[in-house]
């Protein structure tokens, strides 16, 4: 049903004259342009998601379940975003009203004992991490960066560069308060049973598994307005200590903190000392980050932010300095880690660790990077994760393509292939040419290791449709060539079920069809069943992921 | 330039966010996380230079008509204080988020979609070329009784600016006397236009009237040069962005200072001697366009190029003003050199520090925000343990004795020149 | 109580720097100068002060027309920020880029749907062309005296007496009402808006009237055609006349000047 004046006029009495806007002008800025990535769904050209009816903020659980009454009533769709970065917090259908939770920003508690802090949607994980490192203690940072919602990822699975030390955004989930698709306030986990915000799966209702489903609800299953998260220790000081002019900022830190960008001479040694990491259960943050910007380029690019005074157009003359091009291929099979004791002979034990592993497997710690002011750089960009921006740096977008998760053993058969593959498409000019290894990951996960979550980047310029289209091909190309040589799906589809080249959403007959060709098509089925006793109204969208069929 | 030159920024905002945030890796506190005042006082997305771009791109694109209210007040209710241009450029060399804001002013200005509220200023500016609503045969009373050059009279090297804000704020009158006499008792050639001073136009650009301000540009420039001026120095924060970073767009070629990069200059001359001490713990807040604006305009004339398939750069390399070359540390070394005084520092200061609330024409149009932007540095100067806040800008100066009066606060609000001066 | 109808032009400002004023690629329009709000045509601010002025000392109602098509209402309100009543806005696609001819046709037209109306007052010439022909069409189609020209007006009872400059001075001339007077700048300046009222007239309501509730079903074309539109080429040549004392530089001064004159 389209938003009446009388419809508008609830909603009002809701949030307040001030929170509310059905404005042509602020509707416009609510659409999530399509051209550019990482959506994981494009890019199409010159396409947006469709308008919200309306948007409105609220302030607090009570307001959003009243708000998702209304829209009950009225035959209404919702969609809530906390930071709108990511296009899955767009509608992807008509009358939708937009949720847009910035105005829920409290933390509402940290619990320096039991190493629990409660939030609400709006508080990023930047400011998150800056209050927990008063009380000694840290937060796990998702791969999506500083600026995300830690709250958001709990519904989905929230992979990042500190995974190895602190898990999963959903493994992190201790309970929270969820306003279900019909209304109704659950408060789950330990916390539905009033005996506090410390365990997820209760006494009291155990709803994680429904909440996140396969892989993530994507804001179609309700709204969490708060949740309580596990967090980590934090052996530096309450302040990170900044320095430095613009962009090259660092940070110096105590001894028991080390950064190395640690390079290997084969994909096999940078595979055996992941499972070797793992295995002394060393490491703070560990994670494939510069690589990013592309094996061939990233040893200029870091050069151009480690100098304040550098631009970006210093970047072919700096790719032809000796330095540079040592750096370069000391860094072909490499990636990041952070080091931090506990206490110092935790550090020296970490130390001895890595060296030993480095003997073992041939590798050897990038010297470039060792640099005191790179090192510091480097410290502080993998603390406080706070650079995503970057991985528009090139040209304003770029799309995860080749994904190979799993065990690094796995992906290291492959990426050459991908690599050679990508450096093809490269010479016609339509993304950057970055030497084709662009992979970046998060190397392992909580509890010992087991993973290492390739994401090959190709970046393009979402101005120039020649780039856009010319990019979507090769992401087609890339589709099939992964699908041939059974790599796993291309990371660009990954949303292709829910919103379809019109930043619509996917007809439900050709959604049928592409979870019937997926390895386990009985979970979307599954998932339709959930959907009809949590979601009576159809409130949320087509992201939560279901078969009719 | 025109709206649609910036399409290609428009199209490669990335909606990050980081816009909305100090730059990250600066983040020391939830309280002092925001950068963004336009963002954090209307919520709405549109008022933070993303949603900025997705409207300015909504306009180039014929999806929202120029002819709206909603349109206007988010085109006008920002502070172009800069902290999203500097937030954003953390990480990206090819976009410009504050200049996107400028040009949808000046769009906005053009089709007339101005607000009465300005046009008021703009009206009487036209008329007695201050921006204080007040006549122009008041312009040169705060110099009464000064023994300084009048520079229409007598030729002098350096001229001192005083503008609108010292010229007609009577409350600040001390700090502008102050400047004008320290110069010349330390042997400058220093003289004041006097009642012939008119306004710089930086306020008037920062709010979109080009032409209103290009013709106090062109006028004050052509005064100097007749008179020989070689530097031009002023107490006021936007003045100086006038001089120092518009002017020479327009082929200005002066030297330009501000009070306190002079009075540092003498202080290392020896031509300052300090006197009694002054105890008293103080902070220091960056003007946004002496901090992170005051970076000195590096002409440029390019086009873009791509390398390595898509990377975009230009050609010759554009200039980035990130405020990493910004005027922070003269201040803070008067103040430093000042014996008595205890500087602490705030958590948002230097290139991402927190916007006063009086720029780009808030103060005029939308009193309320500009307040709250107020009164949230003063709460942060507050939390330092300062008694005052010192900073070196009438406009800031003005909007902080206000906030501290409607709050009742016990806050000292101070400029550089006036404890300089009391020192001596 | 008097019923004074002002006419009014939104014009790109005059005063904008020479240096932002472009004209489009194929000589046929001035483009919108960026950062410069268009104004109230100077003369046209001068007819709004006259019926100002009549109605500072009797019983008046002043209703402001504009025409043209997406027209500046923050610009336009200033009107009602002095102390217009009202303010009509005649806007239509059709209306964007009219003649002389045509303007003078459609606003006659709102004036008789305006129906009371003693005064019409408009500017002498407008500050962008220049013709100075609206206001005596408007009179012309209404068929109503038009006096041009006025440098003061003044109403009693059921005369109006205008002084009318001519080249050496004035004239003083009277004629019955309704009557249409042009107003020259020696009217005075429009009085500044006070802040109270400015924000007041913001909050006012503006009628708006388009070619179908102005009853017309088309709108003439333009009699005037316009060949090409250009800046004027200006070169400026500087001489010194060098000389030791001021009677030797008077001396080669007229040397110089009889050469140029011959
Ligand atoms: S303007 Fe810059 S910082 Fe803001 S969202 Fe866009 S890319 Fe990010
Ligand atoms: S200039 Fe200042 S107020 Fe305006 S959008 Fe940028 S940060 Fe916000």
């Amino acid at each position: 049903m389209a938003l009446t004046k009388k419809i508008y006029q609830l909603f009002e009495d809701i949030v307040g004259p001030e929170n509310i806007s059905n404005d042509p002008v602020v509707l416009a800025s609510y659409q999530n342009p399509i051209n550019r990535a990482s959506n994981h769904m494009g890019p199409f050209y010159d396409v947006f998601t469709p308008q919200a009816v309306a948007v409105l903020l609220p302030a607090c659980t009570e307001e959003v379940s009243n708000i998702i009454k209304v829209c009950n009533k009225y035959g209404l769709k919702l969609k809530a975003f906390s930071t709108g970065w990511s296009g899955m917090g767009y509608p992807c259908e008509d009358d939708t009203i937009q949720l847009d939770l910035r105005r829920m920003n409290k933390i509402i508690q940290i619990d320096d004992k039991n190493c629990f802090a409660v939030i609400e949607p709006y508080v990023i994980a930047a400011v998150l991490q800056a209050e927990l490192m008063k009380y000694g203690l840290n937060t796990h940072n998702i791969g999506a960066g500083a600026q995300a919602s830690p709250l958001a990822s709990c519904a989905y699975l929230g992979p990042g560069p500190d995974s190895v030390f602190m898990g999963f955004s959903n493994e992190n989930l201790l309970g929270g308060e969820w306003v279900l698709p019909n209304g109704e306030i659950v408060r789950f986990g330990t916390l539905g049973s009033g005996s506090g915000w410390h365990y997820g799966e209760g006494p009291g209702p155990s709803v994680r598994a429904v909440l996140k489903g396969l892989l993530g609800s994507m804001g179609a299953m309700g709204v969490i307005t708060k949740v309580a998260l596990k967090v980590y220790p934090w052996p530096g000081p309450a302040v990170l200590p900044v320095k430095g002019t613009i962009p090259a900022y660092y940070t110096e830190l105590p001894d028991n903190f080390k950064y190395y960008t640690l390079g290997f001479p084969t994909w096999q040694a940078f595979a055996d000392a992941q499972h070797k990491i793992w295995d002394a259960q060393i490491g703070y943050i560990l994670h494939r980050q510069f690589n990013k910007m592309g094996c061939d380029l990233k040893a200029g690019v870091i050069r151009i932010l480690t100098e304040s005074d550098r631009h970006l157009n210093d970047l072919e003359e700096l790719l032809e300095d000796p330095e540079v091009k040592r750096h370069t291929e000391e860094a072909r099979h490499d990636f990041e880690i952070v080091l931090a004791g506990m206490t110092p002979r935790d550090i020296e034990w970490q130390e001895k660790a890595l060296e030993e592993i480095l003997a073992e497997t041939g590798g050897w710690k990038v010297k470039a990077m060792q640099d005191p002011m790179r090192n510091a750089w480097g410290m502080l960009y993998l603390i406080r994760w706070g650079h995503k921006n970057l991985n528009y740096l090139y040209s304003g977008s770029y799309e995860g393509t080749a994904g190979m998760s799993g065990s690094p053993d796995f992906g290291i058969q492959h990426i050459d292939k991908v690599k050679a593959f990508k450096q093809e498409w490269d010479k016609k000019g339509m993304m950057v040419a970055d030497g084709g290894d662009s992979s970046m990951g998060s190397v392992g996960v909580i509890g010992g290791g087991g993973g290492f979550g390739w994401e090959v980047h190709a970046c393009f310029d979402s101005h120039s449709k020649e780039s856009v289209e010319g990019t979507l091909e090769f992401f087609d190309a890339m589709a099939k060539f992964m699908k041939e040589n059974r790599l796993g799906p291309e990371k660009s589809k990954h949303m292709e079920p829910m919103r379809q080249s019109d930043g619509r959403a996917t007809p439900q007959e050709a959604r049928n069809k592409m979870f019937g060709a997926t390895p386990f098509p009985i979970v979307y089925k599954y998932q339709k069943k959930v959907k009809d006793a949590f979601d009576p109204y159809d409130l949320g969208d087509v992201f939560y992921k279901y078969s009719t069929d | 330039m025109a709206l649609e030159d910036f399409r290609r920024d428009q199209e490669r905002c990335s909606e990050c966010n980081s816009c909305k945030w100090i730059p990250f890796d600066q983040i020391k506190s939830q309280r002092f996380a925001i950068g963004c005042p336009s963002i954090a006082y209307n919520n709405f997305t549109g008022y933070s230079a993303r949603g900025r771009f997705a409207i300015g791109l909504a306009l180039n694109e014929g999806r929202i008509d120029l002819y709206s209210d909603k349109l206007q007040e988010i085109v006008f209710k920002c502070l172009t204080c800069g902290n999203c241009d500097v937030a954003h450029k953390v990480c990206r060399y090819d976009v410009e988020p504050l200049d996107h804001i400028l040009e949808m002013r000046k769009t906005l200005t053009g089709a007339g979609q101005v607000l009465l509220e300005h046009m008021i200023y703009i009206d009487h500016l036209r008329k007695e070329d201050n921006m204080m609503l007040e006549p122009k045969a008041k312009r040169g009373d705060w110099a009464k009784g000064l023994d300084v050059k009048i520079a229409t009279d007598e030729p002098c090297e350096v001229i001192y600016h005083a503008g609108c804000r010292f010229s007609f704020d009577e409350e600040l009158w001390p700090s502008a006397r102050s400047a004008a006499t320290i110069l010349k008792n330390a042997g400058v050639d220093v003289g004041i236009m006097g009642k012939d001073e008119a306004c710089c136009g930086s306020r008037v650009h920062s709010m979109g009237f080009e032409g209103e301000y290009r013709k106090f540009a062109e006028n004050a420039i052509d005064a100097w040069k007749t008179q020989g001026v070689k530097t031009v120095v002023t107490s006021c924060s936007d003045c100086y962005y006038a001089f120092n970073r518009l002017y020479p767009r327009l082929g200005a070629h002066f030297e330009v200072l501000h009070t306190v990069q002079y009075l540092e200059r003498l202080i290392k001359e020896g031509k300052i001697k300090f006197g009694k001490s002054i105890p008293m713990k103080v902070t220091y807040h960056d003007p946004c366009h002496l901090g992170r604006q005051g970076e000195s305009y590096v002409p440029w004339d390019g086009v873009a190029k791509k390398i390595k398939g898509q990377i975009n750069l230009f050609n010759p390399p554009k200039p980035r003003y990130t405020g990493a070359r910004g005027v922070y540390d003269a201040p803070r070394n008067v103040l430093k050199s000042i014996p008595g005084i205890e500087l602490v520092e705030m958590e948002r200061i230097r290139e991402y520090a927190w916007c006063c609330g009086a720029g780009g024409g808030v103060r005029m149009a939308y009193p309320e925000f500009s307040g709250w932007t107020a009164a949230e540095r003063i709460e942060e100067a507050k939390s330092t343990g300062a008694e005052a806040i010192v900073t070196t800008c009438g406009h800031c100066e003005r909007n902080f004795l206000d906030a501290v009066e409607t709050a009742g606060e016990k806050m000292k609000v101070l400029d550089v020149v006036q404890l300089v001066e009391q020192t001596m | 109580m008097l019923n004074i109808v002002v006419c009014v032009k939104q014009v790109y400002d005059p005063e904008a720097p020479a240096s932002l004023f472009q004209i489009s690629s194929d000589g046929k329009k001035a483009i919108p100068p960026q950062g410069t709000p268009p104004v109230l045509s100077p003369f046209d601010e001068n007819a709004l002060e006259a019926a100002l002025r009549i109605k500072d000392i009797q019983e008046a109602k002043i209703i402001v027309l504009s025409m043209g098509y997406k027209l500046a209402k923050p610009i336009l309100k200033k009107t009602l920020a002095v102390g217009a009543d009202e303010l009509i806005l005649l806007e239509d696609k059709q209306f964007e880029e009219l003649d002389s001819y045509g303007t003078a046709h459609i606003l006659a037209c709102a004036i008789q749907q305006i129906k009371n109306f003693d005064i019409i007052l408009c500017g002498r010439q407008a500050a962008d062309t220049d013709a100075g022909q609206v206001g005596s069409g408007i009179a012309e189609i209404l068929q109503i005296p038009d006096i041009t020209l006025a440098r003061k007006v003044e109403v009693s009872s059921d005369k109006v007496q205008v002084e009318r400059l001519m080249g050496d001075g004035y004239e003083t001339v009277e004629t019955a009402m309704p009557v249409l007077i042009t107003a020259s700048n020696e009217i005075g300046d429009l009085r500044y808006p006070s802040m109270r009222k400015s924000l007041a007239a913001q909050k006012m309501g503006v009628t708006s009237w388009d070619s179908t509730q102005l009853g017309l079903e088309t709108v003439a074309d333009n009699r005037v055609k316009l060949q090409k539109l250009y800046l004027p080429e200006r070169n400026s040549n500087c001489q010194l006349i060098n000389g030791e004392n001021p009677e030797e530089m008077a001396a080669k001064l007229t040397d110089v000047l009889a050469g140029v004159v011959k």
